[in-house]
């Protein structure tokens, strides 16, 4: 029989797998941190292409998304039953940052990797545990083992700030030579920076020591692919005969999935990386049609798939008994007393909090691509149910009126994507003006900072004393944006602000004529005589 | 900015380098007199945007008389919002493009078109037309929204407006052109050459709750632009500055008016707009500061229509 070469089209195949991850992984950085619009459609391109985000969006929106995600989700799932968990290694920004961990790491210093246990068992029970919270209003153990959300939150809580920080270095650099950038103000709590940044720091504990143990032991994705590939139509297999037992594969093998005692592979746990293949002195692994010799995972496929199927009947039935399954939105008349005090405002195409806690895996994205930072992502402030979910913070921004972008690349459909005139009609939240703070009337002195930035007319100023004006205020032509509350100079408590809707309204337009103050001569276009 | 921008800014930056290593004095902060003019402003009515500035700049002997060879140019535009030209919430692209244009051909070394700007910089600098106009005439634009660009000076003679963060860009630049729109203001009744001046300093909320009025008046003691040019050539009525996204009330006026002088500009854009200077009361503050005259009979106007 012939020896097999070598290496052969095994380290060619690596390349192909790195650089098509380096690609991947750059069109995420560049999409969550440039703002223009190529990097933007690459970033919804590849965030909609997102596994879990897709089913998120398949089984949780109306049929037009629904069916955006079913093209993914069929070539990610065929192409896993095909020839496993690719999608591992190419598409996921966790996994492809973990790859680009171990490399950087292997450049420092050598870590043999181990075989690892299956564990498989473990595995599918957290996964379960957090599908099943997640059904039934409490989706933070999901959200915060997602991968994507996961990726989505360590860039823009740890890398946003760190570039940042450089680009204003950068700028006072090339000040001097009369060059002026608009800068990449990082504007956020630093309570997200400090929680994701201890997130990472583990992640990158456990790489470096294990290497993808994360996506074999909690990335739920990850299980997902892994009951699609327990026993693929084609994977990595030893050549018995070839292998001379000298260990290389299992030193290098960062999905821990060689088991050398039983010279066998876990096609379940292999993402494809071929590191083995490329390495092996004798070409003992190849990648060919599957036989009987790979190894199985501890719990045997039958049992794998009996649980997955009791864990999404569970799902199903926490899903049924919740308050969240409000797929389109209400369709009863608004609730006139949602308003209250210290409500936060949801971002535009979230349609109600139902609608939007039951579907935002805080991925942050949004907040990502954000153009004026009003998205930033909160902690309780929509409680339990809504953890790390992003709500509008007027301090730090306003909601531009030209602008949907959030709705355009939440991977998810928590925020339904919507036409910019539709959502230039929407009620997100309700002006409320309270006059003892007001400058006008605590200074006496002209101030009209909320009305010169209202886009809708909610908020104008009308005669008080002389040429004094004073704001007024018209809810129902409110969209919510908070431009008004962004712009009030008083400190502390600000005199005009925004209470958020349980439930996205429609607001009424201003008609153009009813506008309040006009000069003497408003009429007519070019003058006879010079008027001085 | 996108990748192909800094490319080019890196284009520049020998050229930059090389300016910076030569660039020597500053410019004194307040407004140098330009020989003696005939006018003390220069009203326009007719045109275009463009052809007005030329028929009116001519009445000061032209840009050569603001502008020397090896000069650099700070022009303070209005690019605040978000919005398309006709809305009438921003500067004239044309009337920016031919005064960056008539810079250069003065012999102007840089150019620079700044606004800190209300809405987002990025966005309201591409879709008020403003960013391409600077362009293609030869200036580069600075949004001015990052507070590392700014510098803490104190405003001599101000009561409120004591001290100030000004765009360093402004301390730097030998000559320093403001380029108002004129429109409604919903809190001080028009908005000009003065309340333009609010976007080259960094905290507009400290004006708003400290005498706004006064606070506009007495900046110009610290800065007085070298020359003011209003765009009235689209006057917005009503639901200013900003505008009704839906449409405001416009009038075309197709005017422009043109001053070294600040109060001057002001009072002739009050009464464009449709009312008394004596009824505005940063105009009056200022007068009374000695920055300019606002009685618009005592002032010399070349009244041009083209």
């Amino acid at each position: 029989m012939k020896h097999g070469k070598p290496g052969g089209i095994y380290p060619a195949l690596k390349t192909v797998r790195i650089l098509f991850a380096a690609l991947i992984l750059t069109g995420f950085v560049t999409g969550m941190s440039i703002s223009s619009s190529i990097f933007d459609r690459t970033l919804s391109l590849l965030a909609s292409v997102q596994f879990l985000p897709s089913i998120v969006r398949m089984f949780l929106s109306g049929s037009a998304m629904a069916l955006s995600a079913l093209v993914p989700l069929l070539v990610i799932g065929i192409l896993t039953i095909l020839i496993g968990r690719v999608y591992c290694s190419v598409l996921c920004p966790l996994g492809i940052l973990q790859d680009l961990l171990l490399f950087l790491s292997r450049k420092l210093r050598r870590r043999k990797m181990l075989h690892l246990p299956s564990r498989m068992g473990f595995h599918a029970a957290l996964w379960s545990a957090s599908l099943v919270l997640a059904a039934a209003g409490l989706p933070a153990l999901f959200s915060l083992l997602e991968p994507y959300a996961f990726f989505g939150r360590i860039h823009r809580d740890v890398f946003v700030p760190l570039t940042a920080m450089s680009s204003m270095g950068i700028i006072e650099v090339l000040k001097k030579f009369q060059i002026y950038l608009t800068p990449v103000p990082f504007r956020g709590e630093l309570l997200a920076v400090f929680s994701s940044l201890m997130l990472l720091l583990v992640l990158v504990f456990l790489t470096l020591r294990w290497g993808r143990w994360y996506c074999n032991r909690l990335c739920p994705t990850g299980f997902m692919l892994r009951l699609l590939s327990i026993r693929p139509v084609f994977s990595l297999q030893f050549k018995r005969e070839e292998c001379i037992s000298c260990g290389l594969c299992t030193r290098i093998c960062r999905a821990g999935c060689i088991d050398l005692e039983n010279i066998s592979i876990e096609p379940g746990r292999c993402v494809l990386c071929f590191d083995c293949a490329a390495a092996c002195p004798t070409g003992a692994i190849t990648f060919r049609h599957s036989r009987n010799s790979m190894a199985l995972p501890d719990i045997s496929r039958r049992r794998a798939l009996l649980s997955a199927a009791g864990t999404l009947l569970a799902a199903g039935a926490a899903w049924a008994l919740s308050p969240l399954k409000n797929l389109e939105g209400s369709t009863g008349p608004p609730d006139a007393e949602t308003a209250e005090p210290g409500h936060p405002v949801l971002p535009p195409g979230a349609v109600s909090r139902l609608h939007y806690s039951a579907r935002c895996i805080s991925c942050h994205t949004c907040v990502a691509s954000c153009p004026t930072h009003v998205l930033q992502p909160s902690f309780f402030a929509l409680g339990l149910q809504g953890f790390l979910q992003p709500v509008m913070d007027y301090r730090a921004g306003y909601c531009e009126w030209e602008c949907k972008a959030c709705s355009t690349v939440c991977p998810t459909g928590a925020i339904a994507p919507i036409q910019l005139d539709e959502k230039k009609m929407l009620q997100t939240g309700t002006v409320e003006f309270v006059q003892d703070r007001c400058v006008v009337f605590t200074e006496g002195t002209a101030c009209g900072a909320c009305a010169e930035v209202c886009p809708t007319g909610a908020v104008w100023m009308a005669p008080y004393q002389g040429e004094l004006t004073q704001p007024l205020t018209d809810a129902a032509f409110c969209s919510g944006c908070g431009s008004c509350e962004h712009a009030c100079p008083v400190e502390g408590e600000k005199a005009i602000f925004v209470e958020g809707l349980e439930e996205h309204r429609r607001r009424k337009e201003k008609p153009v004529g009813q506008q309040e103050e006009q000069g003497e001569d408003p009429s007519g276009d070019e003058f006879e005589e010079f008027p001085f | 900015m996108d990748r192909r921008e800094f490319l080019k800014m890196l284009g520049r930056f020998s050229v930059a380098a090389g300016m910076a290593a030569l660039a020597g004095g500053r410019r004194p902060l307040f407004a140098q007199a330009y020989g003696t003019s005939a006018w003390d402003i220069a009203a326009v009515m007719g045109g275009e945007p463009g052809d007005m500035f030329d028929a009116g700049i001519a009445s000061f002997g032209g840009m050569s008389s603001f502008v020397k060879p090896g000069q650099s140019v700070c022009i303070k535009v209005n690019a605040s919002w978000n919005a398309p030209p006709e809305r009438g919430a921003t500067t004239s692209p044309s009337l920016v493009e031919r005064i960056v244009r008539r810079c250069r051909e003065a012999g102007a070394s840089r150019v620079y078109v700044l606004d800190h700007t209300i809405e987002n910089a990025k966005l309201a600098f591409s879709s008020t037309g403003i960013e391409e106009a600077a362009r293609s005439g030869g200036a580069q634009i600075v949004p001015a929204n990052s507070k590392g660009y700014y510098q803490e000076l104190s405003v001599p003679g101000a009561q409120r407006l004591q001290s100030v963060m000004v765009h360093e860009l402004l301390l730097e630049s030998d000559v320093f052109i403001n380029v108002p729109i004129l429109k409604h203001h919903g809190s001080t009744t028009i908005t000009s050459a003065m309340k333009n001046l609010m976007g080259v300093i960094w905290d507009r909320s400290y004006y708003h709750a400290n005498d706004l009025h006064r606070c506009i008046a007495e900046f110009p003691l610290l800065i007085k632009p070298d020359l003011n040019v209003v765009d009235a050539y689209t006057v917005m009525n009503s639901g200013g500055p900003r505008g009704f996204y839906s449409g405001s009330d416009l009038s075309v006026r197709k005017m422009q008016i043109i001053s070294p002088d600040i109060v001057a500009v002001d009072a002739a854009s009050a009464r464009t707009w449709g009312t008394e200077p004596g009824k505005v009361r940063y105009i009056e503050l200022a007068k009374g500061f000695g920055l300019g005259e606002s009685n618009l009979e005592a002032l010399r106007i070349n009244r041009i229509r083209v």
